[in-house]
């Protein structure tokens, strides 16, 4: 049960980095499986050969990043779709990932990384306080909560409002100003970057990196931010970002629960969150559960009753109908404000 | 380099055709020039497909030229991306919801707008001065939209949004305002509101500006220069003067002689 927790709280951070591309900049990225993969090469490969676990871990994480920036970089200026320039990136990683795991100082070209015996960032928790122990939730829950607080912070800033403005609406974004371009690449380096770390954490906290480690993870990290955003609601930024964390903890909590009571075998679980997200998306996309969604959420705010809009594009065109621009123009009537 | 004789923007000999080569080939401008001063205040009018859209986009570079040059403040921005233009160039689209992101607040909003011009740095993008200067800009539209500045711009009606649009594009004082049929999609009602706050914020913030209209009165009650087209060209600019005393009439007239001649010389040619 303790060892669902940790699992949860460093998925959590692949969710943040979905969450990031998903929601925030509304860019399907399919990186993830890639990235997750580049942060457990490279953090096990430079840990098997002796560098300090923090080091590994820092470098784990902008190997992920810096899948997230080439996949940028193809949308963006190779003008390639989302969707594939993130596939043809996660396929690419496959090689690159094995190339880093071959980089071991004997030479030996591995598919399985062992960290057993070596030094990670888990080896002083487990000499003193066990495998599995509060105390090791609580530090990984405390990680996870920085870079939470991170996320929150990076959308705060004036640089973050632009991000969220070029997810929301890039047309406007270009608009004022904005570099979608630069927007763009540098969400998906910081997403892709949160997924590295999360797999530098992970196979340090499992001891071992095996090529095939990131395979699925983009849909659980799907999984747990429509999880958690059903259950936290989308108002806030700050809800949002804490709702994912949420989510993918229930997940791995429910998938330890059915493992254990032999529901489900491990190999099941590839069909079975795959099953979860297209029940999720379909879900969402049905009005009546939005309905009963925005009941259900403690946040729900009656919004106000939006005044009719009246679209009449060339209503009183005068090439259309030379009468119609004869006609007076109605009388000026200022919009009262809305009483709250 | 800027002094006073130096165009607020310069249009020379645009040219932009869509779908060249193929059946569906439309010359949308057909070597357009056009000189504003600083303060001018142009309206544009013209029919269906005369090009008045697709002026103010090549202007302000979300659109690719085929032939000519833009200058802004006498600087050349025909190859500058639309991005780097808008630290100059402000728009107000036609669509309500194109020109405010519906996820936002008002104030975050307003923010990015704020931004215009500026690096977008790792600084807050809200602070308490930022939002009571946002308050009171806001006051100035006269929607109680000062009282709702955490509210998303999704719940906004379709006047409110588009007012709101008129003061994140006006009230950084942009060198160039392009106002694309910015009240067609309004009610008259609205429509009436949302013109007045653009002469309000025109006439307080100085600003140079073009608005492309469907509507003659609009068009004339609005601006000191008015421009006509029709199938990509100019066919008709009004200088102050003859703006000042033309009517509804006078400019249907102006239309219906320009046509007859331009369709008489196609003929010919």
């Amino acid at each position: 049960m303790l060892g669902a927790l940790d699992q949860g709280l460093i998925s959590a951070l692949v969710a943040l980095g979905v969450f990031l591309t998903f929601r925030i900049l509304n860019f399907a990225d399919l990186t993830v499986d890639g990235s997750f993969s580049a942060g457990t090469a490279m953090a096990a490969i430079l840990l098997f050969n002796g560098t300090s676990p923090v080091a590994a871990t820092l470098i784990g994480a902008l190997a992920g990043a810096a899948a997230g920036c080439v996949t940028g970089f193809l949308h963006t200026k190779a003008h390639i779709d989302p969707l594939l320039s993130s596939i043809l990136v996660m396929l690419a990683m496959y090689s690159v990932n094995t190339r880093i795991m071959w980089l071991g100082k004997d030479g030996v070209q591995r598919a399985t990384v062992p960290l057993l015996g070596k030094h990670t960032v888990f080896t002083w928790l487990a000499e003193n306080y066990g495998r599995d122990s509060w105390v090791t939730v609580g530090v990984i829950a405390a990680g996870v909560l920085v870079m939470v607080v991170f996320v929150n912070w990076f959308l705060g800033t004036n640089f973050g409002l632009a991000v969220m403005a070029t997810g929301d609406n890039p047309a406007m974004a270009s608009s004022l100003g904005i570099s979608t371009d630069f927007a763009k690449i540098v969400t998906l380096g910081v997403s892709n970057g949160l997924v590295g770390l999360s797999g530098a954490v992970w196979a340090q906290y499992v001891g071992t990196a095996a090529i095939g480690d990131g395979t699925g993870w983009i849909l659980i990290g799907l999984a747990s931010v429509i999880l958690g955003n059903a259950l936290l609601g989308t108002r806030y930024v700050a809800l949002m970002t804490l709702g994912v964390v949420v989510g993918s903890v229930l997940y791995r909590v429910a998938i330890y629960f059915a493992l254990k009571w032999n529901f489900l075998s491990n190999t099941d679980m590839k069909f079975i969150t795959a099953a979860l997200v297209v029940i999720a998306l379909v879900l969402s996309a049905s009005k009546h559960v939005r309905t009963l969604g925005s009941w259900l959420s403690p946040w729900r705010r009656k919004p106000d009753a939006p005044e009719p809009m009246a679209v009449a594009p060339n209503q009183f065109s005068p090439f259309a109908t030379a009468d119609a621009a004869t006609q007076p123009g109605p009388v000026v009537a200022p919009e009262k404000g809305v009483a709250r | 380099m800027t002094s006073a004789s130096t165009p607020a923007l310069d249009l020379e000999h645009v040219s932009k055709t869509f779908y060249a080569g193929t059946p569906n080939e439309r010359r949308a401008l057909r070597d357009v020039a056009l000189t504003l001063r600083p303060g001018d205040f142009v309206t544009i009018i013209g029919s269906n497909g005369a090009g008045k859209s697709t002026l103010l986009n090549v202007i302000a570079g979300s659109l690719p030229l085929d032939a000519g040059t833009v200058l802004i403040d006498g600087r050349d921005v025909t190859r500058l991306a639309e991005f780097k233009r808008a630290v100059s160039i402000a728009r107000v689209f036609q669509d309500p919801a194109a020109g405010t992101s519906p996820h936002l607040s008002i104030e975050q909003n307003l923010s990015v707008a704020w931004n215009r011009g500026r690096r977008h740095t790792l600084g807050r993008g809200l602070t308490a001065a930022r939002r009571a200067r946002f308050r009171t800009e806001l006051a100035t539209l006269e929607q109680g939209l000062e009282s709702r500045m955490s509210h998303r711009v999704g719940l906004l009606s379709g006047g409110q949004r588009q007012a709101l649009s008129l003061l994140m594009a006006s009230f950084t004082k942009p060198r160039l305002l392009l106002l694309d049929e910015h009240t067609a999609a309004l009610d008259p009602e609205r429509a009436e509101l949302v013109l007045r706050l653009t002469a309000q914020v025109i006439a307080d913030h100085h600003l140079t500006a073009l608005m492309v209209t469907h509507n003659m009165d609009h068009a004339l009650r609005l601006g000191n220069r008015l421009v006509m087209m029709h199938e990509g060209r100019i066919i008709r600019a009004l200088n102050p003067d003859e703006k000042a005393g033309a009517t509804v009439a006078d400019l249907l007239d102006m239309f219906g002689d320009a046509r007859a001649q331009l369709d008489d010389r196609t003929l010919l040619a």
